[in-house]
């Protein structure tokens, strides 16, 4: 996919994971790789931008004698996913109104 | 190499960094490659994926440069009280404008900030500036205000992702008339769309930011003159400032016929090239990954510096009017690594992994432009 493109769908996709419950960065790229690509290195900027706009919050918990970070989702983090998922009915029908005319 | 080296050497790439956030960065990628490694990855194997120092570090970067973008939108548009825009033929002016007293400062500064709308300026007949730009509705907000000599347009709008990830959004432009005779401060900013300035002749400034789009610069004399981009190049073309900064990565920098008191040029990954430049001053010219070109350049402090390249060209005067420092490593060159004259002009030359040629011949001649 495309660079451009794929900035912004990576902030939901990792909004999305921490809806069940707060996870830490290893977990995260875990998890999001699963459905597209993400390094490491990128997911740190993401995760401090999603912080600074208020969509999540860090705690730190021990873990085997170290410290580990930990993510959680806010409202406004959910509200982002939502607005996301409610974008999805308006892309269908383009997506329906392109296919219709292409038949 | 073992992983503490891989955070310094990391670290060491991001020294412009605040300390606070580069040892956030130490504890994540501590974090990242300690929880790695108990889950049965080899150190080396861990390090590997994360590319060199260098390459984790520029992809760190590029994502950080959307982020400084999206918290400069709203700082700006956070100091502007939200206005409405009255809107006729004769374009978008602001509400005060209308009263006669604001109407009295001359406009000294012109501020225009846009998301993903192309700005395209005009020089017209017009007393104050004029905006043309068709808001849509619940999806654009723009606010248009004046206030002792600053006239500033701001440009929201709400972004539908999914349109932009499948490139639905078609680039659409903003006309803004600027009376024929300014001669102020210029702020331009926006993102993914390229910037053009022609024929601006003494600005007090020209500051042009966007990103993921070039900027073109020609027939255009400014005090001050600083341009910003990424992912795509800058062209300027017949400038003159007494102080020039220009910013891309990952993408060329190209000058023709530059006049300044200091220059200052850096790009990663991107070659730079400057052809006819009388620079007073200092002309520092830095990249990596990617070769140097001057062509007719003179200037008292010239350094030009780049990694992976070759630096090349030719200078005004004589090697012998130059205190030189030199450096390459695995490349010719054509410079002493160390020469004092004594004379006051200095030229710093370095490159790692290419070749060093710099003539320099004593009759060259910039014909001005402007």
């Amino acid at each position: 996919m495309d660079i451009q493109r794929k900035k912004g769908i990576l902030d939901v996709c990792v909004l999305s994971v921490l809806q069940k419950e707060p996870s830490y960065g290893y977990m995260i790229v875990r998890e999001v790789s699963e459905c597209i690509e993400i390094s490491e290195s990128t997911l740190y900027p993401i995760l401090k931008r999603l912080e600074n706009a208020g969509c999540l919050t860090n705690y730190k918990q021990e873990h085997n004698g170290r410290m580990r970070k930990y993510y959680e989702i806010t409202d406004m983090g959910k509200e982002k996913v939502r607005e996301f998922l409610s974008e999805w009915d308006e892309m269908k029908r383009i997506y329906a109104f392109v296919s219709d005319k292409s038949e | 190499m073992k992983y503490e080296e891989f955070i310094d050497q990391l670290l060491e790439e991001l020294k412009d960094f605040d300390p606070e956030d580069r040892e956030q960065i130490r504890e994540y990628f501590e974090e990242m490659i300690c929880d790695r490694m108990e889950n049965g990855e080899a150190e080396e194997e861990i390090l590997q994926s994360f590319g060199t120092p260098r390459m984790a570090a520029e992809r760190l970067r590029n994502e950080y440069e959307m982020k400084e973008e999206e918290s400069f939108a709203e700082k700006k548009a956070a100091i502007l009280i939200k206005e409405e825009y009255i809107g006729n033929e004769n374009g978008i002016q602001p509400k005060e404008q209308l009263k006669e007293e604001s109407r009295k400062a001359p406009v000294t500064s012109i501020f225009i900030h846009t998301e993903e709308v192309r700005i395209v300026l005009q020089k017209d007949k017009v007393e104050r500036p004029v905006v043309e730009f068709e808001p849509r509705e619940g999806r654009d907000f723009l606010t248009v205000t004046e206030e002792n000599g600053c006239f500033k347009i701001v440009h929201q709008y709400r972004k539908i992702l999914v349109f932009r990830l499948f490139g639905f959004e078609k680039t659409r432009d903003m006309i803004v008339r600027i009376p024929e005779d300014f001669q102020g401060e210029l702020e331009m900013e926006s993102g993914n769309v390229s910037m053009e300035v022609n024929d601006f002749m003494n600005l007090k400034s020209l500051v042009i930011r966007t990103s993921n789009a070039g900027i073109s610069v020609t027939n255009t004399d400014a005090v001050k003159m600083k341009l910003k981009t990424t992912n795509a190049k800058i062209v300027v073309t017949n400038a003159k400032a007494k102080e020039m900064n220009f910013k891309s990565s990952n993408a060329s920098v190209r000058m023709e016929n530059l006049q300044a008191d200091n220059l200052e040029v850096h790009s990663s990954n991107g070659k730079l090239s400057l052809k006819n430049g009388a620079i007073e001053g200092k002309a520092e010219l830095t990249t990596s990954n990617a070769q140097i070109e001057v062509e007719n350049v003179s200037g008292t402090d010239i350094t030009l510096h780049t990694s992976n390249g070759a630096v090349k060209g030719v200078l005004a005067g004589s090697i012998a009017d130059y205190n030189v420092t030199s450096a390459t490593s695995n490349g010719s060159s054509t410079l002493p690594t160390h020469m004092n004259t004594g004379k006051d002009k200095n030229l710093n030359v370095g490159t790692s992994n290419g070749k060093i040629a710099i003539a320099f011949e004593k009759d060259l001649k910039f014909e001005k432009q402007l």
